[in-house]
């Protein structure tokens, strides 16, 4: 995992209720988005991840040797398909279930008062849903989140997959970092 | 002969594409020095619409709002983008008089919440439609009891995301005749994404605007 400078600046300045849009590239994207997790869970938010990008098990593993505190974080896994939740794990199996993902964060939020949540990636999620829809979906999880007076962080790997889905998400985060 | 006619139509093909490059580069060149800045746009028009820069649309946004306010002119913020209560605090941090506004929450409303803790706030009921969203505007203007009033929509395409084209398209609609009936002197203000203007509804209302301000 390497040190990069700019995020941890535009992290440090991070405070409840900012939206982030954390554009990265695809050979970063998963040191980025450890680093942001483990800065925000240093300053004591508890995070709910939502992964599209790799498993539950894969991610533990990472993290785990990230030194990242894997109790400060709620998985909503959208890649493996498993009937059973884990101590810290909800099993969605599904992308385009957005409703599902929706009624999970909902609930996740109630876990803690001081938390973010990320979604890894929105360009893994547009591979299984229409730019239209996914917009609409990260709108209302935006208003939802700061309603709640959480983070919200939304990772884009690449920005050129789709530029009118970029600029909405962009007009409606406060913070675009671009690594 | 063939070769003739060949001839005849490369040469009158060749004039026309030069008299088209010709008018384009002309147009283009009295848009650009055409182009005025907000402050003159919303001097001389009733109805401006702004293309704001992507990164920082919200930054962009409240500071246009700011010149609104600081010029005498009082308010119907309507809100597509964010709940009020996270509104207010960027406009507190910003020291715009919030007296001066009354807000319409439809972000909440759209997600199915209900605003809360506003005191200019007109509520809505969960996932509005779009004659409600009419009448509240029109009610929010009503409450505004001075000469110079505006009605800031802080994001077209926001609203596109929950609402189909006919509904936007008749709510603008609504929203320019409402502007041009009125005697006294309301303003409408409309906010889109530079990098969003090409949608094809944007390019409609683009043409009914008094005036289009980049930033």
């Amino acid at each position: 995992m390497k040190r990069n400078p700019v995020l941890k600046k535009e992290l440090k300045k991070l405070s409840d209720a900012d939206m982030v849009l954390l554009d990265t590239d695809a050979k970063t994207a998963f040191d980025t988005v450890m680093l942001t997790v483990k800065s925000l869970t240093a300053k004591k938010y508890f995070g709910i991840i939502i992964t599209a990008n790799r498993p539950y098990n894969t991610l533990i593993e990472a993290y785990n040797k990230a030194g990242i505190d894997i109790n400060k974080l709620f998985f909503v896994d959208c890649v493996t398909k498993q009937e059973t939740p884990g101590k810290n794990v909800l099993f969605i199996g599904n992308t385009t279930a957005l409703t599902n993902i929706a009624i999970c964060i909902d609930e996740c939020l109630q876990l803690s008062t001081k938390r973010f949540v990320l979604i890894d990636s929105i360009t893994t999620m547009l591979l299984h849903n229409d730019a239209g829809i996914l917009a609409r979906f990260s709108h209302n999880l935006l208003t939802k989140l700061r309603m709640t007076k959480a983070i919200g962080i939304l990772v884009t790997v690449d920005k050129n997959i789709n530029k009118e889905l970029y600029a909405e998400l962009a007009q409606l985060c406060d913070i675009v970092i671009q690594i | 002969m063939i070769k003739k006619t060949k001839n005849v139509a490369k040469k009158l093909s060749k004039k026309t594409i030069t008299t088209v490059k010709k008018k384009v580069t002309t147009i283009r060149a009295k848009s650009k020095t055409n182009t005025l800045t907000f402050e003159q746009a919303i001097k001389k028009n009733n109805i401006v619409l702004v293309e704001l820069p992507t990164k920082d649309y919200m930054k962009q946004a409240i500071i246009k709002l700011k010149t609104l306010v600081n010029t005498g002119y009082t308010g119907v913020y309507i809100s597509f983008q964010r709940p009020i209560d996270n509104l207010l605090k960027i406009l507190k941090k910003e020291d715009i008089d919030t007296k001066k506004l009354v807000f319409v929450d439809v972000a909440s409303s759209m997600c199915g919440g209900i605003s809360k803790n506003a005191v200019q706030c007109i509520p809505l009921a969960p996932n509005v439609d779009m004659d409600d969203l009419i009448r509240v505007t029109y009610l929010a203007l009503d409450k505004l009891k001075e000469k110079k009033r505006f009605i800031f929509i802080d994001s077209l395409t926001t609203i596109a995301l929950h609402k189909p084209l006919s509904d936007i398209m008749r709510y603008s609609e609504f929203l320019m005749t409402t502007v041009k009936k009125d005697e006294q002197q309301v303003l409408l203000v409309l906010f889109v994404a530079a990098d969003l203007r090409q949608k094809r509804f944007i390019k409609d209302i683009a043409l009914r605007v008094d005036e289009v301000v980049h930033v």
